[in-house]
């Protein structure tokens, strides 16, 4: 092998190990082993469809929040009302003061009222962007 | 000059036979409908790309999985010019290529030629010529044919058109 031929197929002394790395690389991934961050493409997506990826992802992404904070209410409301009537059943056999009723009902729908709130007004923006801050702020 | 010349004819050829004239070019197609399998993976941080072609075997392409997609374009577009010169020798070769600091300051012949090629064939020069007489700045070029500005400046520049407005 002469110099040249040393050069480019980089088996030389001061081959590049970046070289041999590269080429193993592709050998593991035509024989089907797995490879960090490995993917054949079939293309490369363009700017359209950069966007379209990105408004799924984000759709996806609201989703997840949405189900997971809609859960959390549905839980916080069974939790509140199993702690409500143990306690009424048994502290008080149903003799509570009014104003207790009141605050704890009170609370609980002021919870879940603020949590949907949060929901709707912050994952889910009015497209005339009626309700944000900069709206308000004109 | 040949080198920048030699590219453009190539990159035309490559064009005219592989592509059906939309924008922007998506080079993984191209490379595809070459007989080229592009993979992405995890490289070094200043590996950008490679091109490997093993006796026997079909030649790849491997895209480092942590740039951009415009570094990606660039960079598949910049390993196909490789393959195109590697084929016209008509060698048969065991070769593994790869992009870095030595390739983008252009210093090898190669490395211009594959630079020029990558230029010419994501921004052809009939397109960049239009968009030019229609009055579009660099960036709006650049967004047309996804790739960044500065790769369109330096490609207006190339084909003596203004650059940056």
């Amino acid at each position: 092998m002469d110099d040249a031929e040393d050069e480019q197929s980089g088996s030389g002394p001061e081959a590049d190990p970046n070289r041999e790395l590269i080429r193993q690389l592709v050998q593991r991934f035509r024989s089907g082993e797995a490879v960090d961050d490995g993917a054949e493409l079939e293309s490369l997506p363009g700017p359209e469809q950069l966007q379209a990826q990105d408004r799924q992802q984000d759709i996806n992404l609201k989703k997840k929040y949405a189900d997971w904070l809609l859960g959390a209410v549905v839980v916080q409301l069974i939790v509140a009302n199993t702690v409500f009537v143990v306690y009424a059943w048994a502290g008080e056999h149903w003799d509570l003061d009014a104003v207790v009723i009141d605050v704890w009902l009170g609370a609980t729908l002021v919870q879940v009222i603020g949590v949907v709130a949060i929901v709707t007004r912050y994952l889910f923006p009015r497209r005339d962007g009626a309700g944000s801050d900069d709206h308000q702020a004109h | 000059m040949a080198v920048r010349q030699d590219a453009h004819r190539a990159a035309q050829a490559i064009l005219s036979d592989t592509w059906d004239g939309s924008l922007p070019v998506d080079p993984v197609r191209i490379a595809r409908s070459l007989g080229m399998d592009v993979i992405t993976a995890g490289l070094a941080s200043n590996v950008a790309g490679a091109l490997v072609k093993e006796r026997g075997q079909d030649p790849s392409i491997v895209l480092n999985a942590q740039d951009s997609p415009n570094r990606q374009r660039f960079t598949c577009a910049h390993e196909i010019g490789h393959f195109v010169r590697r084929e016209e020798s008509g060698d048969d070769y065991e070769y593994v290529d790869y992009r870095d600091i030595f390739s983008s300051t252009g210093e090898r012949d190669d490395e211009r030629f594959a630079n020029a090629f990558a230029a010419c064939l994501l921004m052809p020069e009939e397109d960049v010529r239009r968009f030019h007489r229609e009055g579009l700045s660099d960036i709006q070029m650049a967004l047309r044919f996804d790739v960044s500005r500065d790769a369109m400046s330096f490609r207006l520049a190339n084909l003596n058109l203004n650059g940056r407005r």
